[in-house]
């Protein structure tokens, strides 16, 4: 037999390929003619037969061997015309015709869904759609078989070339979950374990992923295994989807996809591919941190184009020392200065809300969060062994960044003649150089109140009969910062909501007044007054004493006569200068430190000044603020 | 083909219902929690069910429970949000044949729908 045929098979070889034979004979034509075209080629498997040049079937040789091997088949069969032969074959509607195209294991599989006696059959193929065609040859069965076995040998060598090449892992389980012999190479690398067949699929997985997510897993591939649930629809509840691992002692990103195996019907089999996607994961990551400084140096344009530039400089100067500050404290571990600190940063914080600087803003408020935590592990003895300064240094290195990216965009401008003005460190301050200082500050504190009237739905306007001209350089800074805190503390505490106002006959735009009077002479010569006050619901007296109580403050007790009661009052609107006191219960970016007013007499007090609060219930809260003329004015 | 929504909210059973692009579902039943559910179900025995995992009155995992105990052929749908792996797959493992997860849009509903109506065909 020649067998050469199989040397040139493929994959993919159809059965057109197969040695195949068309040797036909008339009806009409003596047997002993048969047997002699069978003798003459042993490899021949039959012969087509026709009448009258229309093909009526097959001759086998199989079924010419069965008839003339009965008793007497010769002496019946040679010399009578083949028609006699053909009608005792047993083969009459069984041919089984097949396209020359059709792939030779399809057909094998056509072939042997015969019935029993018919298996070794030669195969019918046919050029032609019509069976009748002339174009009829016919394949020898055990051809077929042997082209079959070859070309399954050719699948599965391609087969392994796949799976030791392929980057991902692929991986079949049965319904047990028993992972079948056949995976990828990559399997082996990506779990780093070798032979893995045969181990079940959650066994694996525990190694690097876990007891929980295993587990997990394993219930998932049950929900593929169940044939009442839909694919399509259960994808999204893939808990392996994204999963960490541990493999190796190293931590790593793995996606796993799963996909059923059908055959007919049942789900005989789930094949899985795992990937590690440990580097996209990561890139995810170094992108979403690019977007973020792109979207934080967006937003500083912003600030920066929006704030005045004087202060801008001044507000970097200041950012500058609180920074360093900062990194001392963190250096030496130094617990005394917490407080102080604190009060800088909050002060920071303030002018930053006036420059609308949303981004230092942001940063400065989680500054003061680690603030307040590490002031919280001292004031416990059980903790203060705990105290770790380090806890503020990402806060720090963020706010270097955003000094160092403003410094940056500053100095762009600059060159491009955008920003005219001494904007960077080191710049001449203006107040000494120019005559009439800051202008912005009333503009910065009005843009201030609507900011925060917006944001807490607390309609409110800041007014002022005075100039910045009445207030003494010296004084600006000062002012700025207070007015920060006092604007804050207004629209947070003092303005009623609207339902409020509105029960209590107010009208519903709040009002922030701001005045300055020099005092020549009067009670207070030599220094000047400034006097803020808001129309709101006043200093909630009861409040105040409460909390004063729950934090262990001193506190005058209401007094039997009605003059004691008064001075006892007044003692406790003091108490609301007290260091970290707040009514707020909580704490948001506007209030609730219990900072802003303790900032404010620190100051004042500073500058050899000092602050009286006035306040009477549901009318108005003042503040008066009395500061010695300056000595250069 | 009738199909019964369950969920506690009314804004995701209106989602749900506006959904519905197959021709095929004709009648529609809603229920706001488990128990409103599986009575609602066995009086009118719809083909097909989305049903919630959060809810009062008998969770879904109870409803589902019942569901099945009353036609093990049911074709339910979860629709919830993923809160845990588990809950999905316990709800997987007592009858649902899918599970999708909110927030939604109102193209995966009906695509998910039209996948349900095949499979309670088949």
């Amino acid at each position: 037999m020649d067998a050469e045929f199989l040397a040139r098979l493929h994959p993919q070889s159809t059965v057109g390929e197969l040695p195949s034979y068309a040797v036909s004979l008339d009806l009409s034509q003596k047997g002993q003619e048969l047997a002699d075209v069978l003798q003459k080629d042993p490899d021949l498997p039959g012969v087509v037969v026709t009448a009258d040049d229309v093909v009526r079937g097959v001759i086998s040789r199989g079924q010419y061997l069965r008839l003339v091997g009965r008793y007497l088949g010769l002496e019946v069969y040679h010399p009578r015309p083949i028609r006699l032969m053909f009608e005792a074959t047993e083969v009459d509607d069984d041919l089984l015709v097949v396209p020359a195209t059709t792939q030779v294991q399809a057909a094998v599989r056509s072939a042997l869904s015969r019935p029993r006696t018919l298996v070794y059959e030669p195969l019918i193929i046919s050029g032609g759609r019509r069976i009748d065609d002339a174009s009829l040859r016919l394949v020898d069965f055990q051809d077929l078989l042997m082209a079959d076995a070859r070309i399954s040998a050719l699948r599965n060598r391609q087969m392994s070339q796949i799976l030791s090449t392929v980057q991902e892992g692929f991986l079949l389980v049965d319904p047990e979950h028993v992972i079948a012999a056949e995976y990828s190479r990559s399997v082996e690398d990506i779990f780093a374990t070798p032979a893995i067949a045969g181990r079940r699929f959650e066994d694996l997985l525990r190694e690097i992923v876990g007891d929980e997510r295993a587990r997990l897993g394993g219930g998932y591939l049950d929900t593929l295994f169940n044939p009442n649930v839909i694919e399509k629809l259960v994808t999204q509840i893939n808990p392996l989807l994204r999963v960490e691992a541990t493999i190796a002692g190293t931590m790593k990103h793995l996606a796993f996809r799963f996909l059923r195996s059908l055959e007919g019907s049942s789900i005989e089999r789930v094949m899985v591919k795992v990937e590690d996607v440990t580097r996209e994961v990561e890139l995810a990551a170094e992108l979403a941190v690019q977007e973020e400084r792109t979207r934080e140096r967006v937003a500083l344009v912003f600030d920066i184009l929006r704030a005045d530039a004087g202060q801008l400089s001044t507000f970097l100067r200041d950012l500058g020392t609180v920074i360093q500050n900062g990194e001392t404290l963190v250096r030496r571990r130094e617990r005394r200065g917490l407080g102080a600190y604190f009060r800088s940063v909050h002060g920071l914080k303030g002018e930053a809300g006036l420059l609308d600087l949303d981004l230092f803003q942001g940063e400065l408020h989680a500054l003061e969060d680690r603030l307040v935590s590490l002031r919280d592990q001292l004031s416990s003895p059980a903790t203060a062994d705990l105290y770790d300064p380090t806890v503020m240094t990402p806060s720090l290195r963020h706010l270097r960044q955003l000094a160092d990216a403003t410094r940056s965009i500053i100095d762009q401008f600059r060159r491009l003649g955008h920003l005219q003005t001494q904007a960077a460190d080191g710049a001449p301050e203006r107040e000494n150089g120019a005559n009439d200082g800051d202008p912005g500050l009333f503009e910065s504190v009005e843009r201030l109140v609507a900011e925060l009237s917006e944001r807490l739905g607390k309609p409110a306007r800041f007014h002022t009969r005075s100039s910045e001209h009445d207030i003494p350089p010296p004084h600006r800074r000062l002012l700025q910062r207070i007015l920060v805190q006092l604007v804050r503390n207004s629209i947070v505490h003092g303005l009623e909501p609207l339902e409020e106002r509105q029960r209590a006959g107010k009208p519903l735009l709040g009002s922030l007044q701001f005045a300055v009077r020099s005092h020549d002479e009067g009670p207070a010569p030599g220094h000047i007054e400034y006097v803020f006050q808001d129309d709101g619901a006043g200093l909630d007296l009861e409040a105040i004493r409460r909390r004063a109580l729950e934090r262990g403050l001193t506190v005058p007790a209401p007094g039997d006569r009605e003059s004691f009661a008064a001075e006892a009052d007044d003692a406790v609107k003091m108490l609301i200068f007290a260091s970290g006191f707040s009514t707020a219960d909580e704490t948001t970016r506007d209030a609730g430190r219990g900072v802003g007013l303790d900032l404010v007499h620190a100051a004042v007090d500073e500058l050899g000044g000092y602050v009286v609060p006035h306040s009477q219930p549901g009318a108005f809260c003042a503040f008066q603020i009395i500061l010695p003329q300056p000595e250069a004015s | 083909m009738k199909l019964l929504i369950v969920d506690d909210s009314l804004i995701v059973r209106n989602a749900i219902e506006r959904s519905i692009s197959q021709g095929q579902i004709t009648g529609v039943l809603r229920a706001e929690d488990g128990a409103r559910a599986v009575a609602l179900y066995r009086e009118h025995r719809p083909e097909l069910v989305t049903m919630d995992l959060t809810m009062p009155h008998l969770d879904g995992l109870g409803a589902i429970t019942a569901i099945r105990e009353i036609e093990p052929n049911a074709s339910i749908l979860v629709i919830s949000a993923l809160n845990s792996h588990a809950m999905a797959l316990e709800a997987i493992a007592r009858g649902a044949c899918g599970f999708l997860t909110k927030p939604f849009t109102e193209r995966e509903v009906a695509e998910a729908l039209d996948d349900l109506v095949e499979h309670a065909h088949g």
